[in-house]
């Protein structure tokens, strides 16, 4: 994450930061940078796990070729 | 009728998993700023994985739909299968739906966006949607339920409504997504449920939602739950008369008395609570803020002559910018006649200031002329 704080934002959110949070202190930038941030880690370590246990489930005879599909 | 900000704050902590109150400093920003953030955070989050997100999705091709709903319940859980759903074929998102209960269903619904889903909620059958807005319902997800509307066909919106109460109904409708949806929802609604629902806006204290609601949906839509409104008990409209006071909702409820029906605008106007000074003065100031100067002209030509009086002496007193305002839509809409007929009840040394103000004033002239044509 950059030390400016609306450039960190603008980073988490690909694109410029709505011209109406102006207003926010770098505090507030940066804690929405880092809200944004984390949640977009939550999200991918769930992936990865849901993944992992997804293929626990899938059935041996399958699991090859669900693999290679998420995998290739 | 403006969006509501402690709404989006909701609905943006919701997408980032945050408590609302974390994002409190988001308060004093305005509440379509707070919409665009979160349209630009919907989007990050949605498209964060979207590569391997997409491979899931085709990779559920290749197993049975059972197994699919058992993966996406025990291994996936309701936020990765609610990134999926957009990504899936909908006949087999909808296979694989009718293999899951009700309450994982309704958890995912809490975290779709429907906009990426629509394909696949307009394949849902209704009986299903009913069952899970009533389970969205039992957990008061009104911000999740005002999502959908707008994204399902019109089966499955009969459902949904038939699955909630008119205190849910009312809430829900109040945090809508889409408000321009409203009117699509109210026509979906029998008479009889509209007279239940208005008389729970009075019961539950859901004044302040019900006129939101009235200031989206259509002039006729509007003037039919006026009428329903007016033909209950006076503590119904008392109710509404009340709220509008206290939160300054006179501007909902003038364009209601201008598409109710001439008996019920009637009714209305006999109301004893809306006879007080103060009130008037409230809606007369109202109806200048927002250029609602026709609907209150004709609501005033139905009061009795002593209420009349009163407006006429609130108009006469009032500053010159609000009476210019009122001056210049008087000549806009014709409403030279009925202007004229409220303040004639004018005492005669009051009248006599008046026309004499009236002079010096643009478009004074033409009331001052129907003064004299109804003296």
């Amino acid at each position: 994450m950059t030390s400016d704080p609306r450039n960190a934002l603008e980073q988490e959110l690909d694109g410029r930061v709505p011209d109406g949070l102006s207003t926010l202190k770098d505090d507030e930038l940066s804690d929405l940078a880092e809200l944004l941030q984390a949640a977009k880690q939550r999200q991918s370590q769930a992936l990865d796990q849901g993944i992992d246990e997804a293929l626990e489930i899938v059935p041996r005879v399958a699991r090859g070729s669900v693999r290679k599909m998420l995998f290739k | 009728m403006s969006l509501n900000g402690g709404v989006e704050i909701l609905k943006l902590a919701r997408l980032v998993d945050a408590e609302p109150e974390q994002l409190g400093y988001l308060q004093y920003v305005a509440p379509q700023d707070i919409r665009d953030l979160r349209e630009q955070v919907t989007v990050v989050m949605f498209d964060a994985d979207r590569q391997m997100l997409q491979r899931v999705a085709s990779a559920t091709k290749m197993i049975p739909g059972k197994l699919a709903a058992a993966i996406g319940e025990r291994a996936f859980g309701p936020l990765l299968c609610a990134r999926v759903t957009g990504l899936l074929e909908p006949s087999r998102a909808v296979e694989i739906a009718e293999r899951l209960p009700t309450e994982f269903l309704a958890e995912v619904a809490v975290l779709l966006d429907p906009r990426r889903a629509s394909r696949v909620i307009a394949e849902i059958p209704a009986q299903q949607i009913g069952e899970i807005t009533a389970a969205l319902a039992e957990r008061e997800e009104l911000i999740a339920m005002g999502g959908f509307v707008g994204h399902l066909p019109e089966a499955s919106l009969r459902a949904a409504v038939d699955a909630v109460d008119d205190e849910t109904l009312l809430l829900t409708a109040y945090v809508i997504e889409t408000k321009s949806n409203l009117g699509s929802l109210v026509g979906l609604l029998s008479e009889q449920r509209l007279e239940s629902v208005i008389r729970t806006a009075h019961e539950a204290d859901l004044w302040v939602e019900a006129l939101d609601v009235l200031s989206y949906v259509s002039e006729d839509q509007r003037g039919q739950l006026g009428d329903i409104a007016a033909a209950a008990e006076d503590e119904v409209l008392d109710g509404m008369v009340r709220t509008a006071e206290s939160e300054g909702l006179w501007a909902d409820v003038l364009p209601v008395t201008r598409a109710m029906s001439p008996d019920s605008r009637t009714r209305f106007a006999k109301l004893e609570s809306i006879q007080s000074r103060p009130l008037l003065e409230q809606i007369i100031r109202a109806a200048h803020e927002h250029r609602l100067w026709p609907p209150l002209i004709g609501f005033a030509t139905e009061f009795e002559q002593p209420t009349q009086l009163q407006i006429a002496e609130l108009i006469a007193e009032a500053e010159d910018e609000v009476l210019d305002s009122l001056l210049e839509a008087m000549a806009a809409d014709g409403l030279q006649t009925e202007l004229a007929s409220i303040t004639a009840t004018l005492e005669d040394a009051d009248l006599e200031r008046f026309s004499e103000r009236l002079a010096k004033r643009e478009n004074g002239d033409q009331l001052s002329k129907a003064l004299e044509a109804a003296a």
